[in-house]
């Protein structure tokens, strides 16, 4: 009955109570969109970086990462290629080198990360194949309704991700790159390194295709060779490898899977994602920290305004609290009640507002946000310019909770103040 | 059988600059069955002397007595369960809660009192039947005439089943046709379930009424009359 008798007195000043709800279910749609947009992008972030840059873990000599030293390779590595790839939790993995190298054009030079790949294994790790401009993209650019009549001339003027035969020695390069240096697919550029004797050594490739990926510093700084042709220009062993980029089937598994790896190999530097861009592990794990506290930040300046409200209830009603006090509703029930009102008044605000911002994060999650006339600063920071907002259902959870925290901690004063009153005192009021 | 006693019941309100004995050593006794009135113009000091009564004012000095329980005595949580078992009480204003259907307000002291729904009910009806609102019982107070409200608060005030009856004023806002018809409903009551009455008033229908009149001047029993029923 004290439930009811609550939700009914909440409607006694509907204008009131409406006014309060509105203002909730405003503060929880600003607050629950603009959280889902934030995950969306960082979540956006995480999986373009695996999918394109870091894959999830990779394993290095233990002095590897120090200076990137070319002789610094990893011992029977299609053994332990092999052994890791067969583990269940595993989808794939890729052995690379990896070289800092001098990348020149006819226009200019640029120091980048060369990576020596096996290209089909590496297809099955990182996406990068999938980003490299091909006919693909010029049919969807061009609109060609049936793709068998683009002729073989624009077919050819499109790169490829190392798929064509050709004499020459390939490497796909990101777009940025491709800018800084003015060259184009087909053209040549000229990479020099040092050997493992020391020696200065150089190769002149060919643009086989160019990627694009949401991060154009990763465009600008790292390119693609073949293993093979990389070993040979280094004077390093076929086979060897400085990198091996491995892909799990799950994201959730990237613990397990790094506690397991760390006791096989316990000699060699295991590092997730989240250790080889820290940056990005920092976001992940600090976002879900700051859109609680953004929401608890919007809780608290709704909850003043709840406060004020219920402190009017409280007021107009003296004369029947008293009643209700001298009739023998003891003060642990007539909180209860005070409370009772002050979470139905927030949490069907916070219903409503929650509803109308699952709908809103549902569209836009599946239409995106199109900010691409800001592309050029997303891309500089690694985001995508389309923005997927998107949020858990257990963050819907914690703001229901979060609510209803605030509504009982918003009745306190309001609740004391009512339990303060003498009921005989309070019954000689007139209002 | 006596089921209230003032022993030397003093009131002194030290809270302004001037001493207020509101209630000075009054000394009563009531029996089961009683109708009485508690008379005397205003600030003579029955309305302190109900709410010392019924719990909820403490007297400062002296002891009040109802079935042998000193309500002084008692812890505050204590107190508000022995007015809810002990104390049926009609206010002046009514002082219904105006979200609740008539029948529902009657049945709000038993569900306090944690009795079953069915027993609730059935005891609202037959209450809010012998008040004469058996048509009204849906209705909302904000629906009812002033009569019929205060007839709900008596049928509130004996839902609980309480030893008595305390009535402040109970016609002081009834016009005189619901003034006669809530005392002859409360006279009902009182001869046919021995329900004790006692109003402080100062309307001459009620006193007229009353089978007691005790009257209070400056804090003190003035006199204390048995009247003969019509």
């Amino acid at each position: 009955m004290i439930f009811s008798i609550a939700w009914k007195n909440i409607w006694r000043n509907r204008m009131r109570s409406l006014i309060v709800m509105i203002a909730v279910t405003i503060g929880m749609i600003g607050g629950i969109f603009s959280s889902a947009v934030f995950k969306g992008m960082s979540d956006q972030r995480v999986k373009e970086a695996i999918k394109y840059e870091t894959s999830h873990i990779q394993i290095h000599h233990p002095k590897f990462m120090e200076n990137q030293e070319l002789k610094y390779t990893l011992e029977n590595p299609e053994r332990m290629a092999g052994e890791i790839g067969s583990m269940p939790q595993v989808q794939s993995v890729s052995r690379r080198m990896e070289i800092p190298v001098m990348i020149k054009s006819t226009a200019t030079g640029t120091g980048v990360q060369l990576m020596g790949i096996d290209p089909d294994k590496e297809r099955e790790v990182t996406a990068i194949y999938d980003a490299v401009y091909d006919s693909t993209d010029l049919i969807e650019q061009y609109g060609f309704e049936d793709p068998q009549r683009i002729s073989g001339f624009l077919k050819d003027s499109c790169g490829t991700y190392f798929g064509r035969k050709t004499r020459w020695q390939q490497i796909v390069i990101g777009e940025e790159l491709a800018k800084q240096l003015k060259v184009d697919v087909k053209s040549k550029v000229v990479v020099n390194l040092q050997t493992t004797d020391g020696n200065l050594s150089g190769g002149v490739f060919r643009v086989a295709g160019i990627y694009r990926i949401t991060n154009s510093a990763f465009e600008n700084t790292v390119a693609f060779v073949e293993k093979d042709v990389l070993a040979e220009l280094t004077g390093l062993r076929t086979g060897s490898t400085h990198e091996l980029a491995i892909r799990l089937e799950d994201d959730g598994e990237l613990n397990a899977m790094m506690s397991q790896l760390e006791t096989k190999y316990p000699d060699l530097s295991i590092m997730s994602w989240k250790d080889i861009q820290p940056e990005l592990g920092m976001i992940t794990e600090w976002l879900d920290v700051m859109l609680y506290f953004v929401m608890v930040i919007i809780l608290l300046a709704l909850g003043f305004g709840i406060v004020n409200t219920m402190l009017m209830v409280v007021m107009e009603r003296v004369k029947e609290l008293g009643m209700l006090m001298a009739i023998g509703m003891n003060r642990m029930r007539v909180f209860t009640m005070i409370m009772l009102e002050t979470i139905f008044l927030s949490l069907t605000g916070g219903v409503i507002g929650m509803a109308l911002a699952a709908l809103l994060v549902n569209y836009f999650g599946n239409a995106g946000i199109n900010l691409k006339a800001f592309a050029q600063g997303f891309e500089a920071m690694g985001y995508n310019p389309m923005l997927y907002p998107q949020i858990g259902t257990a963050f819907y959870f914690s703001i229901t909770v979060l609510i209803i925290l605030t509504a009982i901690v918003a009745s306190v004063y309001p609740a004391i103040k009512a339990l303060r009153m003498n009921p005989a005192e309070a019954l000689r009021i007139e209002i | 059988m006596k089921i209230l006693t003032l022993n030397n019941v003093h009131k002194i309100y030290e809270e302004t600059e001037v001493k207020v004995h509101a209630v000075n050593g009054v000394n009563l006794d009531f029996e089961k069955g009683e109708f009485s009135a508690i008379v005397g113009p205003s600030g003579s000091g029955k309305t302190t002397l109900l709410n010392m009564i019924g719990g909820l004012d403490q007297p400062t000095e002296g002891e009040i007595i109802i079935n042998s329980t000193n309500i002084g005595e008692l812890k505050p949580s204590k107190l508000i369960d022995f007015r809810m078992y002990n104390i049926g009480f009609v206010f002046q204003a009514y002082n219904l809660i105006p979200v609740l259907t008539a029948k529902e307000n009657v049945e709000f002291i038993m569900h306090l009192q944690g009795r079953p729904k069915k027993e609730r009910e059935e005891r609202a009806e037959e209450l809010l039947k012998a008040v004469g609102l058996g048509d009204r019982m849906d209705s909302r107070p904000s629906k009812l005439s002033g009569g019929q409200q205060q007839r709900v608060a008596v049928a509130r005030a004996l839902a609980s089943k309480p030893k008595f009856v305390l009535a402040d004023e109970p016609t002081a806002n009834l016009d005189s046709k619901s003034t006669e018809n809530l005392l002859d409903i409360m006279e009902k009551l009182n001869s046919d379930e021995q329900m004790t009455f006692i109003f402080s008033t100062h309307d001459s229908r009620v006193v007229k009424k009353a089978h007691r009149v005790i009257n209070i001047e400056d804090g003190k029993v003035d006199s204390d009359e048995i009247q003969k029923r019509n």
